[in-house]
């Protein structure tokens, strides 16, 4: 029976970090946030809670694979679910339990955040120090992609729009650019794979190569004007 | 066949690009033709120049059927191609013909710059190398 139950809680752990993963990709950074193994505790708790009822009320009979299956599922569907949805000032509210799990969804966002911002800012100001945006907003994306292999289509224009518009930030200097390009990458690649990228494209993308092309371009903009 | 994998990238990056000047990008291209139309005026009586114009007026007519940016590598091309000849009417032309000239080259670096596509940025990066000042 112990083992049905830990099977059931599992399952809906797992389900819960399915969510968490599609929230913020980078699974190792998950099991640093306490918020999310509340998240996950929340979820496989329900399924525990929902195969009890499942044995004591004799809500689904059969093999206890199938009765684990019910209640793990059943569980996770009554969490998500709203009894009624009403407008506050110029919001949405649900009401039902996907309101309370809702709660500790912001808290593991909010902590993520932080958590991210803490640790990612300062390696991602390492490993970009070097980096010219210019030479490597097309070079740098470019290579993460083709390594990754599986990034959707979706994903990359998504990218592809933020690369563009700090490309157009005529307000923000070549440093803080980079340092964007490196903190969006990072966020897909983890910083490991962004730190090797960055290493083999080093003569191509680093500041104290030649002249780029655009620069070049200025320059004889310049001699024209004469 | 499949998509490379960051194909979605570079399509995505073009395409915001390009959606964002285009309209500025039409313009230029308009100030081009029109200083190619005065440029033909002034110089009426030299044929094959005047053919070659010619030929880099009706490239960039194509700018309404086809894409920006491959009328304006045709056009980059047909212009670094002849560039000899471009030098050699600059040393000859007056102030305002050469004026004319030194415009439409500016203004093609300036639209290469604008693209960020790679082959338009050569095509301008050697045709800046090749005028002659």
């Amino acid at each position: 029976m112990f083992f049905q139950y830990c099977s059931t809680f599992v399952l809906g752990c797992l389900v819960a970090i399915a969510e968490l993963l599609s929230r913020y990709k980078n699974f190792s950074q998950i099991i640093k946030v306490f918020a999310s193994w509340v998240y996950l505790a929340i979820n496989g708790l329900a399924s525990v809670l929902a195969y009890y009822l499942v044995l004591q009320f004799n809500i689904a009979t059969g093999h206890s694979v199938f009765q684990i299956f019910i209640a793990g599922t059943s569980a996770l569907a009554i969490l998500r679910s709203s009894i009624a949805n009403i407008k506050v000032g110029d919001k949405q509210a649900d009401i039902g339990f996907s309101a309370i799990l809702q709660v500790y969804l912001n808290a593991a966002d909010r902590a993520f955040d932080q958590h991210r911002s803490d640790n990612e800012l300062t390696e991602v100001e390492i490993i970009m120090e070097k980096v010219d945006f210019e030479k490597a907003k097309l070079a740098l994306p470019t290579i993460c992609f083709t390594i990754m292999k599986n990034v959707p289509q979706e994903e990359q224009l998504r990218v592809s729009t933020e690369v563009n518009k700090l490309s157009k930030g005529s307000l923000l200097d070549n440093k803080t650019k980079s340092l964007n390009l490196g903190i969006i990458l990072s966020s897909m690649t983890g910083l490991k794979l962004l730190k090797k990228a960055v290493m083999v494209l080093e003569e191509s993308i680093s500041i104290n190569g030649g002249p780029t092309p655009v620069e070049r371009l200025d320059e004889i903009l310049n001699k024209l004007k004469k | 066949m499949k998509n490379s994998s960051f194909a979605g990238f570079l399509d995505g990056y073009r395409s915001n690009n390009i959606a964002s000047i285009e309209t500025v990008m039409n313009y230029k291209i308009d100030d081009i033709s029109d200083l190619l139309g005065g440029l033909l005026e002034l110089i009426n009586d030299q044929p094959e120049i005047k053919n070659i114009l010619n030929r880099n007026v009706s490239i960039l007519k194509q700018k309404h059927s086809d894409d920006i940016i491959n009328v304006l590598i045709s056009f980059g091309e047909t212009l670094k191609t002849n560039i000899s000849v471009f030098n050699k009417l600059s040393e000859n032309l007056d102030g305002a013909a050469k004026e004319k000239l030194r415009q439409i080259i500016y203004i093609f670096v300036e639209l290469a710059k604008m693209s960020e596509d790679r082959r338009l940025i050569n095509i301008a990066l050697d045709l800046g190398s090749d005028f002659n000042y």
